[in-house]
């Protein structure tokens, strides 16, 4: 018989660690062709950081994400960026990279407020072109800026830092504040057991995540689904066996992870609100997507079938064990 | 990997003179999806490895005078796609269905798939439930057995080193028959099956079951036809309630076959579970109540 049922979690995730100093930096230049070189520590392990700290560069800027070359870890040429963990790489590095970008840009204001005859702090930098937020119709486009940079000898350079501000926890008792911020989150998921063969079929999860502010929708919505789908791993497929200490299972054919075929439907909701301290207060959303769609699919087999499992994966092989054991009851 | 000899033949004459030549040491590659992985591993030490994949002449399904007919070099896509075992041979296409990934059944071949004989291999628990014929050939000649009496060898297959599996053949399912193919495995692609069951029957006018093939594979060494299973459901009604009848047997059959096996608590409990889906498609094929919606 396929029994179906519907599990719930929520979690709240620290972004930024505050308990030890956190630091990540970025330099940029504008150049004269108005494309513009961005060097951050920040590695790419495929969740697109490279895309946001561009987009974040380009909108400083007021220019187009196209404008931004940008080389990520790279220790020749690249700062110091910190690990790529702990879901701070948006939140840092981010910042690092805004910090950047507006130290270039406060020599371009300079340039474009003699230019214009505005002042400097009523320029609004925007799709490649500088104007008064007075009086939009005194505008220059940026390359007549970077032509006016060249002719007074004025270079667009940036460098930015970033660290949150390091609280330190008690070494007694590690209490303290230990993050910049929190990242929220819920997960619903609906399962489908099976009690002949003791298969558990994930079969739709939807999941919302606060990010503060989306750098990128799209992004934000594939980092929900890799994190539901290995989600859904740890808890029906991942199992490392092992005996006296060695691992049984070293390798993908006997460790299954979910493939395609085993994916659920998976509804990504972004939740956007005032981010605080981020860039444009975006926060993290790397391991949160991971976090809440395991207990809600643990939480879905125990609405299906009434067991409450307290190991994880849960394999067909438990599930058949606990029903028997049900019914024996 | 160990240095080998390779040869690509165009032919099957030209293959099978090179089996005979080589045949003291000397392995066939087709799709690669398994003996691919042995060369690697270094586990594979022939001399020789004569790679078939180009005689274009072994990869056909066809329909002659009542007998499917296929050639051993068809790919598991190719069953797949192919209209007739789609709509007549429901047991071959699911279990060519179910192996491995899309990469896979696109190099993998029927033939490989049967004369390498693992013991999870997915075709041959089919194949084995729909009573076909191997066609072998070398230089010398031809021979033809039963795939049961092709796998009844100590260990290993009937296939002597200078033979090539060439075809394979079975009647084509009757109106009065239905087939059916489950594979249950951890997740649902790329995975090794943990217990596959093949399904043949027949029904007489009056709904009542004329013939019965029944074989379990992934349990054995080889997939088994349970001839008690067949005797069970040879004269009885095809319905919901005779199958039901007998999924305590299967429960009994497993367990008899590995006691000791570390997996038989769950292999026994599932396979319930495996045959009523088995026979439920069943029941769909003959339109009978019961069936999967």
């Amino acid at each position: 018989m396929k029994k179906r049922g519907r599990g719930v979690a929520s979690m709240w995730y620290g972004i930024g660690n505050t308990g030890l100093p956190n630091p990540a930096a970025a330099f940029i230049e504008v150049l004269s062709d108005t494309s513009v070189n961005l060097m951050v520590g920040c590695a790419d392990i495929g969740q697109g950081s490279t895309t946001a700290m561009a987009q974040i560069a380009a909108e400083e800027l007021g220019l187009d994400y196209e404008d931004i070359h940008v080389t990520s870890a790279d220790t020749m040429v690249t700062p110091e960026g910190g690990a790529t963990s702990a879901s701070r790489q948006t939140l840092i590095s981010g910042n690092a990279t805004k910090l950047a970008a507006r130290q270039a840009k406060g020599t371009l204001a300079e340039v474009a407020s003699g230019f214009l005859n505005v002042p400097e702090e009523d320029l609004i930098f925007r799709n490649r072109e500088i104007y008064s937020c007075k009086d939009n119709s005194v505008r220059m486009t940026y390359k007549e800026l970077m032509a006016e940079m060249k002719k007074h000898g004025r270079l667009a350079v940036g460098a930015g830092a970033y660290n949150p501000k390091t609280t330190y926890l008690d070494p007694q008792t590690m209490a303290g504040i230990p993050y910049e911020v929190y990242s929220y989150a819920t997960t619903i998921a609906e399962v489908e057991v099976d009690t002949e063969t003791g298969e558990v079929e994930v079969l739709k999860v939807v999941s919302a995540h606060d990010v503060g502010r989306s750098i990128n929708d799209v992004m934000v919505e594939g980092q929900i689904e890799g994190g539901v789908v290995m989600g859904e791993g740890f808890a029906v497929f991942e199992k490392v066996e092992y005996s006296n200490g060695v691992i049984k299972n070293p390798i993908f054919s006997k460790y299954l992870i979910p493939t395609a075929m085993d994916a659920p439907d998976i509804y990504s909701v972004v939740v956007e609100c005032e981010g605080e301290c981020g860039a444009y207060g975006a926060k993290g959303v790397g391991e949160p997507a991971l976090i809440p769609s395991i207990p809600a699919i643990a939480a879905a087999v125990e609405d299906a079938i009434g067991v409450h499992f307290t190991s994880l994966p849960i394999t067909p092989t438990d599930v058949l064990r606990e029903l028997d054991k049900q019914k024996e009851r | 990997m160990k240095e080998f000899s390779f040869f690509s033949p165009g032919t099957l004459d030209e293959a099978l003179s090179l089996l005979s030549q080589h045949k003291d040491s000397v392995s066939v590659i087709a799709g690669g999806t398994d003996i691919v992985l042995e060369l690697n591993e270094r586990a594979h030490t022939a001399q020789a490895v004569v790679d078939i994949s180009k005689i274009k002449d072994l990869r056909y399904v066809k329909v002659v005078d009542g007998v499917v007919r296929i050639g051993a070099l068809s790919t598991f896509t190719d069953l797949e796609n192919d209209p007739y075992i789609r709509d007549h041979v429901k047991s071959l296409y699911s279990a060519c269905y179910y192996v491995g990934s899309p990469q896979i059944r696109n190099l993998g071949t029927i033939g490989g798939n049967v004369a390498n004989a693992s013991v999870a291999g997915d075709t041959p628990t089919a194949l084995i439930s729909l009573d076909a014929t191997v066609v072998l050939r070398s230089a010398a000649g031809k021979r033809e057995m039963k795939i049961t009496d092709f796998y009844s060898g100590a260990g290993k297959t009937q296939l002597e080193k200078d033979e090539l599996l060439t075809e394979i053949y079975f009647d084509a399912p009757t109106e009065n028959m239905a087939t059916a193919y489950t594979k249950l495995g951890k997740r649902k692609a790329l995975v090794i099956v943990v217990i596959g069951l093949a399904v043949l029957l027949e029904r007489d006018c009056n709904n009542i079951c004329s013939k019965a093939q029944v074989v379990i594979g992934a349990v054995a060494r080889y997939p088994k036809r349970l001839p008690s299973i067949e005797h069970y459901l040879v004269g009885k009604p095809i319905t919901k309630e005779t199958f039901e009848g007998c999924r305590d047997m299967f429960s009994q059959i497993v367990y008899d076959m590995i006691p000791t096996r570390a997996s038989v608590g769950y292999k026994k409990e599932s396979v319930k579970g495996v045959a009523n889906k088995t026979f439920n498609s069943i029941l769909k094929d003959f339109s009978l109540s019961g069936g999967e919606e």
